[in-house]
């Protein structure tokens, strides 16, 4: 590269620079400093209203699963008592396996199982959209 | 009631004002110092780097707000300018991969040929020639030949900026002004 190409170069880039620092509509620097504190501070509101935000999030999921639950155990006692009168006579035919039926569900707790479902489903999708900027 | 009114705004500026200075890394009179002796060469290097002038004008918003916010710390003035002109430079890498339809070129296509340009052998650089020609070097040779030559920066000054080692800065100084050199004949 020859020595007046290199010249040239730097001397149209110095150019360019004084130019362009002729041109620059530049913002007075009380306007920079106030719009950055605005934006700081709204920056910190935000950050300090997000675990509130979560825990709302963790609230809703338990509630969701709880009424889930709650509704699973209604369903069921509507059921039974439609079928009651077969029931009577189920329970006075059968009343040992009915017994042992009835053992099986309490010790699995179907009604609580729903509400751990819910929970379990729900709760890291509300964690998830809270948190979420 | 109306200066009761303006002192509790007076008395809501101040404890905003204060709480600015403890949110930030220096106080407002010491920003507007230093906004005064960088704002120029940052804008420049921004809308030269971009290729357009309002993109720089949120840039340069960008680029103070993020040195104002950063916790770093500072040994001189000149370590807080290459510090902005590293955040400006990160800017302007992280707008190229989000291509902006409405960008309004630098360069007028108007022959603004200064005739004091010209070198003994007749030889000018005009503006839109050259601005077409930095547009096609990779971003970082744009902006190791702006910092070195266009602002007149140190080798150190324009590691710091890049995020390079200073020894390797003459090497990658030479490869870009020969490839935009090449650029700039082939243009012609």
């Amino acid at each position: 590269m020859a020595p007046q190409d290199d010249f040239a170069i730097e001397r149209a880039l110095r150019a360019e620079f004084e130019e362009a620092c002729r041109e620059a509509p530049l913002p007075n620097p009380g306007a920079v400093w106030w719009r950055a504190t605005i934006r700081a501070r709204a920056e910190a509101a935000r950050t300090a209203g997000q675990p509130i935000t979560a825990i709302q999030g963790v609230a809703a999921a338990v509630t969701i699963g709880a009424v889930a639950g709650l509704g699973g155990l209604v369903w069921r006692s509507l059921s039974m008592f439609r079928r009651f009168s077969d029931v009577i006579d189920v329970v006075q035919t059968r009343r040992s396996d009915i017994e042992a039926a009835s053992s099986i569900i309490a010790s699995h707790g179907v009604p609580l199982l729903l509400a751990l479902v819910g929970c379990l489903i729900v709760a890291p999708l509300a964690v998830y959209l809270a948190t979420d900027e | 009631m109306r200066d009761v009114t303006t002192l509790s705004e007076l008395e809501h500026l101040g404890a905003a004002a204060a709480e600015a200075d403890e949110i930030f890394q220096m106080d407002e009179d010491a920003f507007r110092l230093f906004y005064d002796r960088t704002a120029r060469p940052v804008w420049a290097y921004l809308s030269r780097m971009t290729g357009d002038a309002r993109l720089a004008d949120d840039l340069l918003q960008e680029a103070y707000y993020r040195f104002l916010r950063a916790t770093a710390a500072h040994d001189s003035d000149e370590h807080r300018k290459n510090y902005l002109f590293r955040i400006a430079t990160n800017l302007v890498h992280d707008h190229r991969r989000r291509p902006r339809m409405d960008s309004v070129p630098i360069a007028d296509g108007v022959d603004h040929a200064d005739p004091r340009q010209q070198d003994g052998a007749g030889r000018a650089v005009n503006r839109v020639d050259l601005s077409r020609a930095m547009a096609r070097l990779k971003p970082r040779e744009r902006s190791l030949l702006w910092l070195a030559y266009a602002q007149g920066s140190s080798h150190q000054e324009i590691a710091e900026a890049l995020g390079l080692s200073a020894s390797s800065i003459k090497a990658l100084l030479f490869r870009a002004k020969r490839r935009l050199a090449t650029l700039l004949q082939q243009g012609s």
